[in-house]
């Protein structure tokens, strides 16, 4: 792989934000501490609203496609989570000055981790090579985790982090374990080179990935540590989106860390391992044979999705502590996201049909979620101060008629956690229960049925904890003074949620229209559901001849590290090649 | 057909030799004043020989980890530097040369900011 420097435009806001993030920490670490350093917050919004315009400027005037010999790709879909993360990220920045100087941690390197995360985050979701991925994952989860313990001096704030770092970076070794298999089993980390190798060997009937067996019924002819490998990767994510045997570091984390930080963490890492997730799966394991086999990710998230609706609520319903009862919230609404994930994985990433739809459903829910899960978090950061914190919901009683405005967007935000009209949650919830009847329906599957009537009978559960706080919020008794912290700044922030909440819950069809066209020139596998290696639909991408025969020349042979390319020039670096 | 690795042969011979005469130079020449401090651990601050919960400073650590990031330069200049002709053969010195000082740039920030905020300083 040779760089062309076209590719570097691919860049641009990666490039914007570093900029950001090194301007806003050379200005902090410059500044003198006699002065007040709100300012520096004000430097690190200009920084992110400069990326989200450098991204709308890739989105009109640079074609979408792959750069870098298809490390990172540039596309409606990478656009569309970039601007998430962004968004995300401004509205966080904008919370947190007041509450840090409140909690005496106001230091630049805060807003600094929060842009390079947010990097982390938009690597996440441009790559296509599973070492991108993990890239993007580092850069993200190692920022995440300062930002976990940034009260240094809070024990509750350094616990947090410790659980969150440890487990952490247990998951991403997994992660890490799970490409080596696929390494080894494909002969290639590139998304694309594992879906070729992949399709090769299911069409070709050389068994090539696999270890001889006796078993001639076998459903796959996959390597069984190629699914190994698969189930690492899920495995990884799994734990980042916080699905539910992967949930054990979530209430934990979310109690212990920053309010401000909390809502960040909540969302835009949710949203950066999902968006990691449709690649990964979409394009490297979109193939048929890892899907829909009994062995294929579409079953296993399924389950996942199941009992990660029923155990987020269920545990939700229990806690006494709102900043808990957020935290199994957020993990329920992973698994209603999921559910949009495995209907997508069941009618087909390229069929053209409703896959897209599924995942562009994803993608929509992702939107309406993070504003309202960020500006709960936001809203708890604002009430109580160093000296009076608000975690429990009977510090919230009667705060609703002493504080009007404030209490009408936790009111707007728990509406539409809870999925009531006409906020934002609503929408999201029906259009991703929607495409998972039509995949049933397509499919002629009626487990989806059960799916989503699980779903919906989890999320009427889950109205109980979410009006919990509306009721403590306008019928119990004030038991004491409450103080805000008055931020302008935090106030402005929460108001924007609300409104974009209000917003698409009333008028949600461009909001829609944008998540489905962020999947419409997403470059996934091909699927074939009628002969193999038949192109189901325009317009995708399909590797060209000599690369699908490259990679097929390299899978032939179980050890491709040993493995020669008979073809390849001396100055190609290509990651199929070793 | 070893005569490529006759200049190893010749380093190690010269090394070897080196090293012999300036120990037995200072084990003859050198004044020789014994006293506890000289029987312990060179330099490296801990003892190799102790019990488990002994405690030494978290200031090792940064130092440490700044030495890491450093060190990591390093290894990143050196494939570059080796690579570096071929490039410019494809075309491409301007971009790696530019690349490269972008990396150094960073890795200064870095140093600035870690002096600024104290970590060099070992009080």
């Amino acid at each position: 792989m040779l760089i062309k420097s076209t590719d570097l435009i691919a860049l641009l806001p990666f490039f914007v934000a570093l900029v950001a993030a090194t301007v806003v920490i050379l200005v902090d670490v410059f500044h003198r501490t006699d002065k007040p350093r709100a300012y520096v917050a004000h430097i690190a919004t200009a920084g992110m609203v400069l990326t989200l315009a450098s991204v709308w400027y890739m989105h009109g005037n640079v074609e979408a496609g792959p750069a870098f010999g298809k490390l990172i790709y540039h596309d409606g879909f990478s656009t569309f989570l970039n601007a998430l993360f962004v968004l995300a990220a401004i509205l966080t920045i904008m919370v947190s000055p007041r509450y840090l100087r409140e909690h005496g941690a106001e230091r630049g390197e805060y807003y600094a981790l929060i842009i390079l995360a947010t990097t982390g985050m938009m690597l996440m979701a441009a790559a296509g090579d599973l070492l991108m991925v993990f890239l993007g994952l580092e850069i993200m989860s190692i920022a995440i985790y300062v930002l976990v313990g940034f009260f240094r001096a809070d024990g509750k704030s350094a616990e947090a982090a410790t659980k969150y770092f440890f487990l952490g970076a247990f998951a991403s070794a997994i992660f890490l374990y799970g490409m080596a298999l696929i390494y080894g089993t494909t002969g290639g980390t590139s998304l694309e080179g594992i879906a070729a190798a992949v399709r090769a060997s299911a069409s070709s009937g050389d068994n090539v990935l696999v270890h001889m067996t006796d078993d001639v019924n076998a459903t796959s002819t996959l390597d069984p540590l190629f699914y190994i490998g698969c189930l690492m990767l899920l495995v990884g994510m799994a734990f980042k989106v916080a699905l539910v045997p992967f949930h054990m570091w979530t209430p934990d984390a979310y109690t212990g860390a920053p309010s401000s930080t909390v809502g960040f963490m909540a969302t835009a890492v949710k949203a950066a391992a999902f968006a990691a997730l449709i690649r990964l799966l979409f394009i490297g394991l979109g193939v048929e044979a890892t899907r829909i086999d009994s062995q294929g990710w579409v079953k296993m998230l399924f389950y996942l999705s199941i009992i990660t609706i029923i155990v987020g609520n269920l545990m939700a319903i229990v806690q006494t502590n709102v900043k808990r009862m957020l935290a199994y919230s957020s993990i329920a609404h992973a698994g209603y996201a999921t559910i949009g994930l495995v209907a997508a994985g069941y009618t087909g990433a390229g069929a053209g049909i409703s896959g897209y739809a599924g995942a562009s459903s994803v993608l929509f829910y992702l939107l309406t979620y993070t504003f309202a899960t960020l500006g709960a978090f936001g809203v708890l950061s604002y009430l109580g101060n160093r000296h009076r914190e608000v975690t429990t919901y009977d510090d919230l009683s009667g705060l609703g008629y002493k504080y009007p405005a404030i209490g009408f967007i936790l009111v707007v935000f728990m509406l539409s956690s809870a999925g009531i009209p006409p906020t934002a949650g609503f929408v999201g919830k029906f259009h991703v229960f929607r495409t998972a009847i039509v995949a049933g329906e397509i499919s002629g599957d009626n487990s989806f049925i059960w799916l989503v009537a699980i779903a919906f009978m989890a999320s009427v559960a889950g109205a109980y904890y979410y009006l919990r706080v509306v009721v403590h919020l306008y019928m119990k008794e004030s038991n004491g003074e409450v103080p805000v912290l008055r931020s302008k700044l935090t106030g402005f922030a929460l108001a924007i949620s609300a409104f974009f909440t209000l917003l698409i819950g009333v008028y949600p069809t461009p909001f829609i229209e944008i998540a489905s066209d962020a999947m419409k020139d997403f470059q996934g596998v091909e699927v074939a559901y009628g002969p193999q290696g038949e192109t189901r639909a325009a317009g995708l991408n399909v590797l060209p001849e000599e690369d699908a025969a490259k990679v097929e020349a390299n899978t032939i042979r179980i050890d491709p590290i040993v493995a020669p390319m008979p073809d390849q020039a001396p100055e190609s670096h290509d990651g199929h090649g070793h | 057909m070893y005569e490529q690795y006759y200049p190893i042969a010749l380093v190690f011979g010269f090394a070897g030799a080196l090293v012999t005469f300036i120990v037995l130079l200072s084990t003859f020449v050198g004044p020789t004043k014994v006293n506890r401090g000289k029987y312990k651990t060179f330099e490296c601050g801990s003892d190799p020989v102790h019990d488990v919960r002994q405690r030494f400073s978290v200031k090792f650590y940064v130092v440490a980890i700044i030495f890491i990031l450093f060190d990591i330069e390093t290894v990143f200049l050196y494939p570059w530097a080796v690579l570096y002709k071929e490039f410019s053969m494809a075309g491409l010195a301007a971009m790696m040369f530019v690349e490269m000082l972008l990396f150094l740039l960073v890795l200064g920030v870095g140093l600035v900011y870690v002096w600024k905020r104290g970590a060099l300083e070992w009080d």
